[in-house]
């Protein structure tokens, strides 16, 4: 069998190569297959893209004043 | 108490954000960080020193929401996961004529909703599947650490995370649909 990548097969590991649980082997060959393929490297920047602003957008909710102040003074109470 | 609050203090916004992923209110989400931080102090007899205490009380937190939480929930869920239309929606509207949203996605599309809105779309998930993204969205952990904190197997958090990405994304592509950040693209409806 072909060491190479179909576009669908790379299609298949793209998310978990994005998250970085692929073996090293495993993203090797994504990687080989994405030196070659324009239209899967457009897809993974794309997704990558879009998982980035994700992460960056949910992690924005504010957290309300004086949160600490209020959980530790319910630690103290519950000594 | 001293090393216990020094451990706790720098992860409690983390877990305020977890919180509110899990929970979809900030009342709650305090609620649940409270109940956690309790917990943890309760048992931090069982912490060994030197290991991951945000692991330790991330998966404390998160045991919390299952058992407090999650039998209180509406289960509302108006589409099977298995009918979510074959992803990659965005690309696919990109491709459909719309060249901007593909040129730079983060500015077009999620830069301009709302947290709120997103963090909305991973409460509506269903509960196992949200438990699983809301720790997905935590910096930096592996599906290993989540595996822990969730405490179900690995491969159960891949499948997890596999069907809540489905759902999430076309949560976020009917909200981009309503604000208008995207056209509908022919032949997906």
């Amino acid at each position: 069998m072909s060491d190479e990548l179909t576009c669908r097969q790379a299609f298949d590991r793209l998310e978990e190569f994005l998250d970085r649980e692929l073996s090293a082997e495993e993203a090797a060959r994504v990687h080989a297959h994405l030196q070659i393929c324009a239209q899967c490297t457009r897809e993974f920047r794309f997704e990558r893209l879009v998982l980035e602003a994700l992460r960056d957008k949910v992690n924005r909710i504010r957290v309300p004043d004086g949160l600490e102040d209020r959980i530790f003074a319910a630690l103290e109470s519950a000594k | 108490m001293v090393e216990f609050e020094a451990l706790l203090r720098p992860q409690l916004e983390s877990a305020y954000r977890l919180a509110y992923r899990l929970t979809g209110s900030a009342a709650d989400a305090e609620d649940l960080v409270q109940e956690a931080s309790l917990s943890a102090w309760r048992g931090f007899g069982s912490f060994e020193p030197g290991t991951n205490f945000p692991a330790w009380f991330y998966r404390i937190l998160t045991n919390a929401f299952v058992s407090r939480y999650r039998k209180s929930r509406r289960q509302g869920q108006t589409m099977a996961l298995d009918e979510v239309p074959e992803l990659y929606l965005w690309s696919q509207s990109a491709e459909a004529g719309r060249e901007d949203v593909l040129a730079d996605p983060a500015e077009t599309l999620v830069a301009r909703m709302d947290a709120e809105r997103i963090n909305a779309a991973i409460t509506a998930l269903p509960d196992e599947y949200r438990v699983v993204a809301a720790l997905y969205f935590v910096e930096d952990l592996s599906y290993q650490e989540i595996a822990g904190m969730a405490s179900i197997p690995i491969g159960t958090v891949r499948s997890r995370l596999f069907r809540a990405r489905r759902r999430l994304q076309a949560a976020l592509w009917e909200a981009a649909l309503e604000l208008g950040l995207v056209a509908e693209p022919e032949g997906l409806q």
